[in-house]
């Protein structure tokens, strides 16, 4: 079988009024389900410092076989002070070949970002990266023209 | 508006390789928080769904 890795540069959305910490949570609940990820296997690839958070290079990659009988179902992504809790949710497979997304993001502020990898088996496991942002984005929320 | 995709892969790959497939695609991604100088906002206009498919199989959806 064909085995592929699929990087992605498009530019996913996050801006205007802020969520909070409590809305994270709840955005996370939604895709875990009542059940508890584990720190581990995910590991978050981005800038610590990040001058412009309008389009932060973003790769999130998670310890795999991708086999049928072992496979990371989903990766998703959360950040606690976007606009938009839940910054991407990506579905894949064992034909995925490598448990790996790649994009840009957008980051409102300095917080931390926590990716949560579900697996074949049932289980989730998280990770996260603290990112400093010096410009944010998503601060356009009808305070200016444009 | 003219809009342009561009996917990127490697030009050969083995049987049974793993490659990395690169797609850039020109939209507005309008966040729908902005507001015009009249104080207008403006529709929210991004991209909600990516598929990737391989003959026809699905490989990857965010």
């Amino acid at each position: 079988m064909n085995r592929r890795v699929f990087l992605l540069s498009g530019v996913l959305f996050a801006a205007g009024a802020r969520a909070t910490p409590a809305e994270m949570q709840a955005a996370m609940r939604k895709v875990l389900g009542g059940a508890t990820p584990r720190p581990g296997k995910v590991r978050l690839e981005i800038a610590p410092l990040v001058d412009n958070g309008n389009a932060v290079p973003l790769t999130v990659t998670v310890e795999s076989p991708m086999t049928p009988q072992d496979h990371v179902k989903a990766i998703h992504v959360f950040t606690e002070k976007n606009p938009q809790p839940n910054v991407l949710s990506a579905r894949l497979g064992p034909r995925a070949g490598r448990a790996a997304v790649s994009t840009r993001v957008r980051l409102a502020d300095t917080q931390v970002v926590h990716a949560i990898a579900e697996l074949s088996d049932g289980s989730f496991w998280s990770g996260s990266a603290d990112v400093v942002v010096t410009v944010s984005a998503c601060l356009e929320d009808g305070s200016g023209p444009i | 508006m003219s809009r342009r995709a561009i996917v990127t892969v490697p030009k050969q790959a083995r049987r049974g390789e793993v490659i990395e497939v690169k797609t850039l695609a020109q939209h507005v991604m309008e966040t729908g928080f902005r507001r015009t100088q009249f104080g207008e906002e403006i529709p929210r206009d991004i991209i909600r769904t990516f598929v990737c498919t391989y003959n026809g199989a699905e490989v990857l959806r965010m």
